[in-house]
């Protein structure tokens, strides 16, 4: 499972038939999250609503299909959870740590008590 | 599943026979911004960059496209018999951003 800010939504009509009404956002992770392709950003099926600034707990993989009602959903990641509170203990997180994988964006956690 | 902008097509002069008759699109990742990156290489790693996927869709250069690379993904598209992971899923229409977090 992956922690990340939605950044955005991503509309599509022309797409393959088994992905029609899902929908897409766009997931910045917090932390360190190498996709097979070297990109600081995942494409989520969403079907908890969330929405661009709401922190989400991201579920890749066969679970992220079942998470959809099958194994038969051509899709690789799918939002699980949407975060309300999360606890992290700064030492261990730090800006430090953070920034190449936020390299845009201030390391800002909605809804976060640093231990 | 990832974006990336199409920048142009692949032929292969000779080629798995299983790939005979499916278009090749090389794709550059959209960049940290989400932005179209201005040169395929990451923009934290520095490292290149670029995404050769199948397309059964049509999309073309300079379409926003989501690109998959799963195997499972593969199967349920293209079919078990591509030799690649790669396929294009989606053609982008229009890719809404968090204006309030992206500045």
């Amino acid at each position: 499972m992956i922690l990340g800010r939605v950044i955005g939504t991503v509309w599509a009509t022309r797409k393959h038939p088994r992905m029609s009404g899902l929908k897409l956002l766009v997931v910045e992770p917090y932390f360190v999250y190498q996709p097979a392709h070297d990109v600081d950003h995942l494409v989520a099926v969403d079907t908890l609503d969330a929405g661009p600034g709401d922190d989400v707990l991201v579920c890749l993989g066969r679970p992220a299909r079942r998470l959809l009602g099958g194994d038969n959903f051509p899709v690789e990641a799918a939002v699980m959870a949407i975060v309300d509170r999360s606890q992290l203990v700064e030492r261990e997180f730090s800006d430090e740590v953070a920034r190449p994988l936020c390299p845009l964006r201030p390391f800002s956690p909605a809804r976060v008590e640093w231990l | 599943m990832l974006l990336g902008q199409v920048i142009g097509s692949v032929w292969g002069a000779r080629q798995a026979t299983r790939l005979d008759g499916q278009r090749l699109l090389q794709i550059r990742p959209l960049d940290a911004a989400l932005q179209p990156a201005s040169s395929a290489r990451s923009a934290s790693s520095g490292r290149p960059s670029l995404v050769v996927a199948v397309d059964q869709l049509g999309a073309g250069p300079g379409d926003l496209v989501l690109v998959t690379r799963s195997s499972r993904c593969r199967d349920l598209t293209a079919g078990p018999a591509i030799p690649t992971k790669d396929v294009v899923l989606a053609i982008v229409d229009h890719l809404e951003l968090d204006q309030g977090e992206a500045g």
